[in-house]
């Protein structure tokens, strides 16, 4: 039998080990909820999970493989280079997206309780890693298809992977806050993910951008993410932050990735606490 | 909002201030059933969460020594698209359980609620009878020194009224503590030992529950 003395005051308490065992609990049937309700619910179920990048796919690769003809090498890589791109940006609206309403949707939990609220944005970007998942075994199919030969650099896709997740996470965090307090963000919100697949080189190389729009694309994590995969797997050049920048260049989006997380866990930190007098 | 701060960047935002609660200061001993009563708009909600740790006061401090099983408003986290099989899951997680705890007590949880029939169906089929048993059916099994009950078991019928009496029952037995929100005087009066009087957020009485309902009682038939 656990007995703990609990103590709370105006003053912070920092988080047991036993209390971050029951996070991880409470996450992982959140996620897990979030997922069912998402995918089980509807008639077409988890196929939709798939059917939405492969439709988006579809169109892109319609309009800019075929009918724009982008300069992206031949037809087969510009299949893998778009798809790649595609799942690297959902990834990241999906999340974002998923965490925005994340937390004033759970105000019956927060007020009924002790709870960190920032359960709830992860618990939102656990559930868009599922969906990341899925979608990346279309880049698999892509890839087999493409016959291309795995060497070494490939095992760089994990820490990249990595770097993604947790850009996401800080954006999360980040957006569930302030709306909380601003609701207007889902309008600025639903504006930026609309304008950001333009805005990153999704389904065109990033080499037909003029040298100051890649010096000022190439800061974007996602960009930076995005192309060093696309490097990786795809045969050809590609630009990546090296070119561009230099060696030296990463540090500036994983400065930003870092800075991003700092941001959304200090404004949960201090903004907290008092979610549940005010959801 | 953002809207606000543009138009009228030098108006001061102004916010009327209101104290929910005001020097309440009181000790609950271990092994204690203590109620807390006083009209609507008290403050009894807000002190409940506070001593739950879901609000966290601007002054003062609150000491918890032992597991606290909160019971405030019908399930938290139920969802109502979901069965009572996977709300279980939830809601036992949220409270604390780990997945080996809930699988050890689901039986016994379903069994309490007399829910055998209805464990997979939709939560939103359930009376409100229904969810208070398997919320309360709930809640009792997490391994609990402090249970916090907030008005809600009103809503119970007599067969549940009866069964829960019992468990508090086998609570003071146990030697557990329980903090009870309620109207319910004749309630309060049976089942606790000492009650706090809570007016408009200050302390108005406090000492034996059946002195405590006696001051509430005047001042119900001075002021109705």
């Amino acid at each position: 039998m656990h007995v703990s003395v609990v103590s709370y005051s105006a003053a912070r308490r920092r988080p047991s080990l036993q209390r971050l065992a029951y996070y991880a609990r409470v996450l992982r049937v959140l996620a897990g909820v979030d997922f069912k309700m998402k995918y089980a619910q509807s008639g077409m179920g988890y196929v939709w999970s798939l059917a939405k990048p492969l439709a988006y796919f579809g169109v892109l690769w319609l309009v800019f493989g075929r009918f724009f003809k982008v300069p992206g090498g031949t037809v087969d890589n510009f299949a893998l280079f778009l798809i790649i791109g595609l799942v690297v940006y959902l990834f990241f609206i999906d999340g974002v997206g998923l965490a925005l309403p994340s937390i004033t949707s759970k105000g019956s939990l927060l007020r009924r309780l002790r709870f960190s609220p920032i359960v709830l944005p992860i618990a939102a970007t656990v559930t868009a890693l599922m969906t990341f998942a899925i979608n990346s075994l279309a880049v698999v199919f892509f890839i087999v298809l493409s016959q291309t030969t795995p060497d070494l650099r490939w095992f760089l896709i994990a820490p990249l992977a990595l770097e993604l997740y947790v850009f996401v996470v800080g954006s999360a965090l980040i957006i569930s806050t302030l709306f909380v307090q601003f609701r207007d963000i889902a309008q600025l919100w639903e504006l930026a993910a609309q304008l950001m697949i333009f805005l990153t080189p999704v389904m065109y190389p990033a080499d037909v951008l003029p040298e100051w729009a890649q010096r000022v694309v190439f800061l974007n994590p996602l960009v930076q993410v995005m192309q060093d995969i696309r490097s990786i797997v795809l045969p050809g050049e590609q630009l990546t932050t090296a070119e561009v920048y230099g060696p030296l260049g990463y540090l500036a989006p994983l400065a930003i990735v870092a800075l991003t997380v700092t941001a959304g866990v200090w404004l949960l930190w201090r903004s907290g606490p008092r979610f549940a007098e005010r959801i | 909002m953002l809207k606000e701060y543009f138009l009228h960047p030098f108006d001061r935002v102004s916010y009327e201030r209101q104290r929910a609660l005001s020097d309440v200061s009181f000790t609950i001993e271990r092994g204690e059933f203590f109620g807390i009563i006083g009209p609507n708009g008290s403050g009894k909600s807000t002190l409940l969460r506070i001593l739950a740790g879901i609000y966290v006061p601007d002054e003062g401090s609150v000491t918890v020594d032992g597991i606290l099983s909160p019971f405030i408003e019908l399930g938290v986290g139920f969802n109502f698209e979901l069965s009572a099989r996977d709300n279980i899951k939830i809601n036992a997680t949220l409270l604390g359980l780990t997945r080996a705890e809930i699988d050890a007590r689901f039986d016994d949880i379903i069994h309490f609620a007399e829910l055998e029939r209805f464990v997979d169906q939709k939560l939103k089929n359930y009376s409100s009878g229904m969810l208070l048993r398997l919320a309360y059916s709930i809640a009792i099994q997490v391994p609990f020194d402090i249970l916090l009950l907030d008005e809600v078991m009103a809503v119970g019928d007599q067969s549940f009224m009866e069964k829960s009496l019992a468990t508090f029952e086998s609570f003071r037995a146990q030697g557990k503590t329980i903090v009870f929100v309620s109207h319910d005087l004749a309630t309060v009066a049976n089942v606790c030992d000492r009650a706090l009087f809570l007016r408009q957020g200050r302390v108005a009485a406090l000492g034996p529950v059946d002195s405590v309902i006696a001051e509430y009682a005047e001042t119900a038939t001075v002021a109705g």
